[in-house]
């Protein structure tokens, strides 16, 4: 069967299974993606799938199957299991019923991208990459580089139908100038031409070669600038914190916030998937909404949680076209630049610290926003303003509600960025935050 | 009906006739049945069907993996064909080739057959156990004026079902169950502040498995626990103590600390992007890295367990591994890949989570090999110390050197006895460090679930943390923020 048939079919089957509501989705994924260490290409790999998405209600009673048999009797079988749980589940949650189709959907968002005929071009970008990280002052290069095709074909059964094409290219590229003294950088884009291997990989080649011979950090509070990979992380996790999921199951640290001061004003941050442009747009939600920019922070002010139609009914307010059928979420994220470069950052502190990356974000409390997660990569000293050297070995113990209030400032130039720890595309500054805590290892 | 076992055979025929040196095809079905309950409400039940087939193939050193849910001989053959040629497209930017190690391989069949099949369970009986799990942790926590206020329960059935074969005649087939249940609460005292906790149990059996966990009980008693610590926690002392660890925290320790830095793929720069790469080389083995009452194994062949597996992904018969022997690092973890690099022999590390990831090493069941001493005779002689016997968060340096677990279930420890509950202390120290202080090892080993990720894309892979209660000797406790 085609997409477009298979989701016709499963839609109708829930119907005729007793579903109240029911929404299909297939995607076709092209996916080809290397990996390199040690300064060559240790495995290419290529993925040719096709998956079905089932969601259905029996009020408000949900389930949802996955199947990737596209046969009739498999897809029909993934139905009926769906609609027996979902009949089985005992009553008690919210039933909001699927948006009502027909929407129209912007134009330009149904062909996202570029699509490259012949991906023979990728092992030369990764080349590119490390000979240029090895130029900056790399001795050994590694990282990975992805082109992903994606067509999606969804239906309900009250009267969505859409379906887009989308093409993202993700490079991530890390140089070690020795075993610890270490510098990464990643970007995403919708066109293959947009990904500049040379530049990405001299970023990630200058920041290791900086970091060489540092100095073992004193922990405590300081003034710090964050670098875009680190400001990515961080405010990613603030964005799924504005999830009216996370935010209804209280396990968020935005609860109870909504429309209060909770950064300085000239902070914002929209997730807008709406422009062709942006890696990570999508013409429709996962109900078949059609996608709109949200402004989670206006010059500050905490301006909504991300909806689907559940959690849009639970607190009275209309979707936002997160959904996520059950959880809503971003789709593309961008931070509000300031007016400085990075530089200019960094001249406003004192004593300080300038933080090139981080991963391994765990929190002790998602409620109070009590987190830490561990620097990595280059970590600088910063000394009346200046960068005077590397340091070593701290962890970022802190409180993300905290910090974001005490951001000061944001770069004017900003970066796409997504990897294995950011998910979400994002386009973000570098940022200055006030009183930042650090801790080390007692033995 | 689609003969598996005929497109296995299409797949290494045609691999060979393109010219690889050697190929692998895995045939991978994973199946299961999920339910989520927020906040004492079923937010969605889901099931899955994972169903393809993914492929190895090396040519002139070029390593291409493939990986399709297309299974017909066309799709699979096309698939081959794409995969050989991205491997030659790379094979200019190629530094190291790839070799396989040469092993003895398996021919086998491994089943595990569950007492009570999750099929056979009534589903409103598996919605009543959770609903009767939230409420029992609600109800304990009520006493001390907590509330828990965000509590999500998860129960997931699934059986993985493969069948591999290599070119050089490795051919194995398995079926293995696996249950697990996952919980995350937060509590809130309206004058003490908020706390978290999250934890999981799993095994690769039946419902039976699920029958043993006694949630209602486990629940309750993390509900009670969470209020108690809210309600009467005071701040860890800022002294020198000495700490019991729990097994819990022990086994995330082992995981963490000794399992991921001897994986040899990491040590090779294989993960250096992602995962990061580890504080040991190929020329550790020896090295003094813990006292010699540090023993840590890591063992798939444990019947049960939730890594539980007796072949890898590259028809390689699992065995037990001793990663810290008497202190030293005795053994890394390897697949043929690295094995091939290092002269030695694979101990069957590889493994794959879906048909569409690529086989990689990974641990299974790790854990700190019990020692003789009761939990009377570990507390015994403390003067003046904290038992922390679980935790609530954690995380560690991309060298697995620098590390930090921080307590939610934790007592003071007076002149042998157990005092009052202690709020969140954090023990933030080196690998070595910790190991090094270890100077007694209990006998209770007690076992956890957890889903352990590496690789790109993201592998969730199922595996134990394991841990008797160990004593450490003069640490200095961290991160109070009561």
């Amino acid at each position: 069967m085609k997409a477009e048939d298979i989701v016709e079919f499963a839609v109708k089957k829930a119907k005729s299974a007793g579903a109240t509501d029911a929404v299909s989705q297939v995607k076709e994924t092209n996916w080809a993606m290397i990996r390199f260490t040690n300064n060559g290409i240790t495995v290419s790999k290529v993925l040719k799938d096709t998956s079905v998405d089932i969601f259905l209600f029996v009020k408000e009673k949900r389930a949802g199957s996955s199947v990737s048999n596209l046969s009739e009797r498999a897809i029909e079988k993934a139905v009926l299991d769906a609609a027996k749980m979902a009949r089985m589940s005992p009553a008690g949650g919210t039933y909001a019923p699927l948006p009502k189709g027909k929407f129209r959907y912007n134009k330009k968002l149904l062909r996202i991208g570029k699509v490259i005929g012949r991906i023979e071009r990728l092992p030369g970008i990764v080349k590119e990459s490390i000979d240029s990280a090895r130029a900056a002052g790399a001795s050994r290069v590694a990282g990975s580089l992805v082109a992903e095709t994606t067509k999606l074909v969804q239906r309900s059964s009250s009267g969505v139908k859409g379906s887009y094409k989308r093409t993202m290219y993700n490079l991530n590229v890390r140089a070690f100038a020795d075993g610890e003294c270490t510098g990464q950088f990643a970007t995403i884009a919708n066109e293959l031409d947009k990904i500049n291997g040379g530049e990405i990989g001299r970023m990630a080649g200058d920041i290791a070669k900086r970091a060489l011979h540092p100095q073992p950090a004193q922990p405590g509070t300081f003034d710090v600038v964050l670098g875009p990979m680190t400001t990515a992380d961080l405010i990613e996790e603030m964005a799924g914190a504005s999830s009216a999921f996370y935010v209804d199951a209280g396990m968020s640290f935005f609860t109870g916030k909504l429309g209060q001061q909770v950064a300085p004003s000239h902070l914002s941050l929209v997730d807008d998937p709406t422009s062709p442009a942006y890696p990570g747009a999508s013409p429709f939600d996962d109900e078949g909404v059609p996608t709109q920019a949200n402004r989670i922070l206006t010059s500050g002010k905490l301006g909504t949680y991300l909806h689907n139609s559940t959690t849009a009914m639970k607190m009275s307010v209309k979707t936002t076209a997160s959904a996520g059928l059950v959880i809503p979420r971003p789709f593309s994220l961008q931070i509000s630049a300031g007016n400085e470069s990075i530089e200019d950052l960094v001249s406003k502190v004192d004593d300080g610290l300038y933080v090139t990356n981080n991963w391994y974000l765990r929190y002790q409390n998602m409620r109070s926003g009590d987190f830490s997660t561990i620097l990595r990569d280059g970590l600088f000293k910063v000394k009346g303003g200046e960068i005077v050297g590397p340091v070593r070995g701290l962890r970022m113990t802190d409180n993300l509600v905290r910090m974001l209030g005490n951001v000061e400032a944001t770069s004017s130039k900003r970066y796409w960025i997504k990897w294995w720890e950011v998910d979400t595309p994002i386009l973000a500054p570098a940022m200055v935050v006030r009183g930042v805590k650090f801790t080390k290892p007692t033995i | 009906m689609v003969d598996t076992e005929v497109l296995l055979s299409h797949a290494l025929e045609r691999a060979s006739k393109r010219g690889a040196s050697y190929s692998e095809v895995r045939y991978q079905a994973d199946t299961g049945t999920g339910i989520m309950l927020k906040n004492g409400v079923p937010e969605v039940a889901s099931s899955i069907d994972k169903t393809g087939i993914g492929l190895r193939v090396i040519v002139g050193g070029s390593l291409g993996f493939g990986a399709t849910n297309k299974l017909t001989k066309a799709g699979i053959l096309k698939l081959v064909d794409d995969a050989i040629a991205r491997a030659k497209a790379s094979s200019p930017v190629v530094s190291n080739p790839t070799h396989m190690s040469e092993e003895q391989l398996g021919h086998d069949k491994v089943e595990v057959k569950p007492r009570i099949k999750f099929d056979n369970v009534e589903f409103d009986q598996v919605v009543e156990l959770l609903k009767e799990a939230d409420s029992a942790s609600v109800v304990a926590a009520k006493p001390k004026g907590v509330e828990l206020v965000s509590r999500m329960l998860e129960l997931t059935s699934a059986v993985t079902h493969k069948h591999i074969i290599t070119s050089d005649g490795g051919d194995v087939e398995s079926k293995i169950p696996r249950n697990s249940f996952y919980y995350f609460l937060v509590g809130i005292h309206p004058q003490r502040g908020s706390a978290q906790r999250t934890s999981e149990r799993g095994e690769s059996r039946g419902w039976e498995a699920v029958e043993s966990w006694d949630l209602v009980e486990v629940l309750g008693r993390e509900g009670a626990t969470m209020a108690r610590v809210l309600a009467e926690g005071v701040p860890p002392p800022k002294d020198q103590v000495d700490v019991l660890a729990g097994g819990e925290v022990i086994g995330l320790v082992c995981h963490e600390s000794s399992g991921h830095p001897q994986e040899a793929d990491r040590i090779m720069g294989r993960e250096a992007a992602q995962a990061g790469e580890s504080y040991l080389s190929l020329t550790s083995l020896g090295m003094e890295v813990g006292s010699q009452v540090v023993n840590v194994v890591d063992d798939p062949t444990i019947p049960r367990s939730f890594g539980f597996y007796l072949y890898d992904e590259e028809c390689v018969k699992a065995r037990k591994r001793y990663l810290i022997k008497e202190g030293r690092i005795n053994e890394f973890l390897q697949n043929r890949e690295t094995a091939a690099v290092t002269g030695t022999s694979s101990n069957a590390a590889a493994r794959a989570t879906s048909y569409d990831r690529e086989p990689i090493i990974r641990m299974a069941n790790t854990y700190m090999e019990p020692g003789d001493h009761s939990f009377d005779e570990l507390i015994e002689d403390i003067k003046h110390g904290v038992f922390i016997k679980n935790f609530t968060e954690w995380n560690i340096d991309d060298r697995r050197f620098n590390q930090k677990y921080v307590g939610l279930e934790a007592y003071s420890i007076e002149n042998g006895e157990l005092g009052v509950p202690v709020r969140n202390p954090a023990i933030e120290m080196t690998t070595v460090g910790f190991f090094k202080a270890v100077d007694a090892v209990g006998s209770d080993l007690m076992h956890w679930a957890a889903t352990c990720g590496k690789g790109d894309p993201m592998q969730g892979a199922p595996v134990w943390t394991s841990g008797p209660t160990v004593r450490l000797r003069n640490l200095r406790l961290g991160g109070a923020q009561a």
